[in-house]
């Protein structure tokens, strides 16, 4: 990041090939589209190269990128499950699970939403507290209440 | 019931399409200075055309290619043609449609307060079609309040090449 904060192309290309698969994979969940999770990608890494001075090279770059993508681009009207799947665990879930949590984040508030994905990406609520300017006791009970509703919504799969 | 961050970190879908960076702008004060005089030229000029529901600048003809752009601008879903002295808003986002009086490159360019930025090279034809990107219709978002110029240039050069582009200017709050 410090080679691309003087403004050095490869280090900005090194840097895109590093980050944009994790970083569409958060978009694509929050976005719910594909192209809209592109939109969101390309505006990620303008901002990133735009506002590079900004970055305090003392702080995690993932947070600090992160904090650009969460609030890049817009979500979709109505989410698109069938671009999804849900990678098999040792539990397997009913075949249904992957649809009904794409529609279960997206039922969520914007905010809500937002904060599971981060908490998802293994922030901590101090730091996810951070990145969205609010207190770490506010993203915990906004944590909590966004777990809740999304059990709620996949409820039905309950054993 | 599975751990729900477990759960979402398992959701996988298509990987981006794009592998290479997107390319921060680079413009050149004469660019600038240039721009300016052809957009002060342009409105002067009342080369202004509104057709279909977009709003439209089209550059003289001479020894170029007469140059059309139209936008839209997206508001709750629906489309509405960007239209001079209107203020448009952050988040907001706005289309396009190219047409050239014969087959041309292209480049579409924003002069906003937050810089100088190309948002696409394309190919333009009599017929007007719709600037598009791999994902789909290619959009603008305002993320900077201030005065924005959209501009059109023959080729894939920085600056205005022509004596007048085409270009749209509005004004984001």
């Amino acid at each position: 990041m410090a080679l691309v904060q003087e403004g050095d192309d490869a280090a900005y290309e090194q840097l895109y090939s590093r980050w944009h698969r994790s970083l569409f994979a958060f978009l694509l969940r929050r976005t719910g589209s594909q192209q809209r999770a592109e939109e969101a990608l390309q505006d990620t890494f303008l901002k990133l190269f735009r506002h590079r001075k900004r970055y305090q090279p003392g702080r995690p770059f993932k947070s600090w990128v992160f904090t650009i993508a969460v609030n890049a681009g817009r979500d979709a009207w109505r989410p698109r499950p069938e671009i999804f799947r849900l990678r098999p665990a040792a539990a397997p879930c009913p075949p249904e699970t992957k649809d009904l949590l794409v529609r279960a984040l997206h039922l969520l508030p914007a905010k809500q939403r937002r904060l599971l994905l981060l908490s998802a990406e293994g922030f901590n609520a101090t730091e996810i507290a951070e990145m969205m300017s609010i207190k770490p006791g506010a993203v915990r009970m906004r944590l909590s209440r966004a777990r809740a509703a999304v059990r709620q919504n996949l409820g039905g799969l309950d054993a | 019931m599975p751990d729900i961050e477990d759960l979402i970190n398992r959701l996988e879908g298509p990987p981006p399409r794009r592998t290479t960076a997107p390319r921060p702008p680079r413009w050149s004060y004469q660019a600038t200075a240039a721009i300016a005089m052809a957009a002060a030229v342009l409105i002067s000029a009342g080369a202004w055309l509104a057709q279909d529901h977009y709003q439209a600048a089209r550059g003289l003809e001479g020894d170029y290619a007469a140059l059309d752009l139209r936008m839209v601008v997206e508001r709750e879903g629906q489309a509405y043609r960007v239209s001079r002295g209107s203020t448009y808003f952050l988040g907001e986002r706005v289309f396009f449609r190219l047409s050239a009086s014969r087959e041309q490159q292209v480049s579409l360019w924003v002069v906003s307060p937050g810089g100088r930025e190309l948002i696409t090279v394309a190919q333009a034809a009599p017929t007007a079609y719709d600037l598009v990107s791999a994902g789909g219709l290619m959009g603008y978002e305002f993320d900077t309040p201030g005065e924005h110029s959209f501009i059109l240039v023959q080729g894939d050069v920085e600056a205005c090449t022509p004596r007048i582009c085409p270009s749209v200017t509005v004004e984001v709050r």
